[in-house]
């Protein structure tokens, strides 16, 4: 059963279309990779799923509800968390208290939230910085920061948005480890990401947006080899070469 | 602070240190009751007032983030509440300052609804408008005793009437009663959800949002609970004045004194509140009380000073400073030791 549904979302900004009828639906339990170019409207979309932003037209239905174009707190009630792209740690309380605000949401009682916290923290490896200042941390720490605290909130839809850009290698490592796991507990999540070769080995189905536009939607073996997807990444001249390539056809 | 927020947030040595030092003020007032010097105990009296009335304003000035220049207006609901209860309807105070506080939370709810709206400066700026509105409103209005005020009568001393006539040890329990509600709750409020939620809501609404608090909930209820707070204080410095009038209470100098003293002592805190009032208050009642007419200003140019250096050396406050302090003489030591 599909846990989110986007239909036909179009989100226009005065006369730029950063969406554009855009579907496509996220199984429960699954990781949904979102890819595309710089300025896809990749976090857009997110934007409209989260709450962030109205989408002009469509539809999003979570868990078989309408969520569109309420407040960001409700639709994060429900159980849609994301994170944001360009970090955005709460940076006068510490590591520790960051992730406690998102356990609170569905834990009233100190005790069981902060164990919560504890949880997240171990889970995403900030142990050693918890006592830290969230404005302290290095980039890779407050990416981490910003999936624990998604973490704490107990979603059932998780929405990453780059947490592994401008990481390191061993960081992306460590990222994809803690994904795999949380595929695990059962979570359902999507995924923004540039950095794609962690994505594919990960992820059931990918979509691909360019210029506002769905190109395709798909298992990822097929979505490497997809004429679109390559053109869009690489230019149509590329895409034409590997398409003769793959004819058996000499390139010249 | 830093560094072993890991524990729950039970009793800590902190807590100590505050409990400590309202035991020491408790204490204070018995040497007077030998000495019989009434002075000393009006300026800490009025160290414990402002404390209060600064830590209020923390609330939603502090952990909330959300800086209001319109105080004064809740002070002087709470001080109008006690004094019409008295003057006006001859009763005692008690029912006005529940009405008083009532009515405070209600006003800054109506008021904070479209201001919060504006966010940062305008914020700030729309509710220094909102202290010209009451305060000339007030002036005219008759039914609160328009520009003459209220004068207390002299009736019967005790706790019944919240007024005492022949030394000041009454009113100074009161005020260390209303010291520790307001320190209590806002120290219950720092370990618990709505705590969290409101430094949640200072540092970023938009992430805070995202991670399900409705911001505009928060603040709504920071402010009511603010206000609240700053119309009991109002209450009690109406009767240990005798008096109510617009300018003594509504007015953007008693604004500027929430604020001010907050961010001195270190906005935000549990301490800070405090420690501004402590400096803040023996300056202005001695420098009065020594220069007489003449030092009028001089406390307020000292205090300028203080503020601006404040700011621009150390914006954490006076709290900021000790640990400062305190990271220095650690490092200090861990430098012997090697």
């Amino acid at each position: 059963m599909a846990l989110l549904e986007v239909h036909d979302i179009t989100m226009k900004f005065g006369e730029l279309v950063a969406n554009c009828q855009v579907s496509f639906t996220v199984d429960s339990q699954s990781i949904v990779g979102l890819i595309g170019p710089n300025g896809a409207g990749k976090t857009t979309l997110f934007n409209c799923i989260s709450g962030l932003c109205r989408p002009t037209k469509g539809k999003v239905l979570f868990d078989g509800e309408d969520i569109t174009g309420r407040k960001p707190y409700v639709i994060a009630a429900k159980g849609a968390v994301r994170t944001f792209q360009v970090v955005r740690p709460l940076k006068d309380m510490t590591v520790f208290d960051n992730v406690l605000v998102g356990a609170f949401l569905k834990r009233s009682d100190n005790r069981q939230a902060f164990e919560k916290a504890h949880e997240c923290i171990r889970l995403c490896g900030l142990e050693s910085v918890q006592g830290k200042l969230a404005g302290e941390l290095s980039i890779g720490g407050k990416k981490r920061l910003e999936m624990a605290r998604a973490l704490a909130t107990s979603p059932k839809l998780l929405m990453l948005d780059e947490v592994m850009a401008g990481l390191t290698s061993t960081e992306v490592k460590e990222s994809m480890d803690v994904i795999e796991k949380l595929r695990s507990t059962g979570l359902t999540l999507m995924i923004v990401e540039h950095v794609l070769e962690g994505l594919m080995s990960i992820a059931d189905k990918i979509v691909v947006l360019d210029g506002g536009l769905k190109i395709a939607e798909d298992s990822p073996e097929r979505i490497v080899n997809d004429e679109r997807v390559i053109e869009a990444y690489l230019g149509a001249k590329y895409s034409q070469r590997y398409k003769q390539r793959k004819e058996g056809g000499s390139v010249d | 602070m830093v560094g072993k927020s890991v524990d729950l947030k039970t009793f800590s040595a902190k807590d100590g240190l505050w409990v400590a030092f309202v035991v020491i003020l408790a204490i204070l007032p018995l040497i007077p009751a030998f000495s019989s010097n009434s002075f000393r105990l009006h300026v800490m009296i009025l160290i414990l007032l402002y404390a209060s009335m600064a830590q209020a304003w923390n609330i939603i000035g502090g952990y909330c983030g959300q800086v209001s220049f319109g105080h004064s207006v809740f002070f002087g609901i709470g001080a109008y509440g006690a004094g019409m209860a008295v003057v006006t309807y001859g009763a005692t105070p008690w029912p006005g300052i529940i009405v008083g506080m009532i009515m405070a939370a209600i006003v800054a709810v109506i008021i904070s609804y479209p201001c919060f709206k504006l966010s940062g400066h305008y914020f700030a700026i729309a509710t220094f408008a909102i202290v010209e509105i009451f305060n000339r409103g007030f002036l005219v209005w008759d039914w609160v005793g328009g520009a003459l005020g209220l004068d207390y009568p002299i009736i019967k001393e005790g706790l019944v009437n919240l007024m005492w006539h022949q030394s000041k040890t009454g009113y100074y329990y009161s005020a260390l009663v209303i010291f520790v509600i307001i320190f209590g709750t806002v120290r219950w409020l720092e370990g618990h959800r709505f705590g969290y939620y409101m430094r949640a809501v200072r540092e970023g609404q938009e992430t805070a949002e995202s991670l399900g608090v409705n911001s505009a909930a928060v603040k709504l209820t920071a402010m009511a609970l603010s206000a609240a707070m700053a119309a009991l204080c109002g209450a009690f410095f109406a009767q240990y004045n005798l008096r109510v009038d617009p300018p003594m209470v509504m007015s953007l100098d008693t604004s500027m004194k929430f604020v001010l003293i907050t961010i001195l002592g270190g906005a935000g805190t549990m301490l800070g509140p405090l420690l501004g009032a402590s400096v803040l208050i023996p300056l202005q009642e001695y420098t009065r009380a020594f220069w007489g007419g003449l030092g009028g200003g001089v406390d307020l140019i000292i205090f300028g000073v203080l503020i601006i250096l404040m700011v621009v050396k150390q914006p954490d406050g006076m709290i900021g400073l000790i640990r400062d302090v305190g990271k220095w003489a650690s490092n200090k030591r861990a430098e012997e030791r090697n």
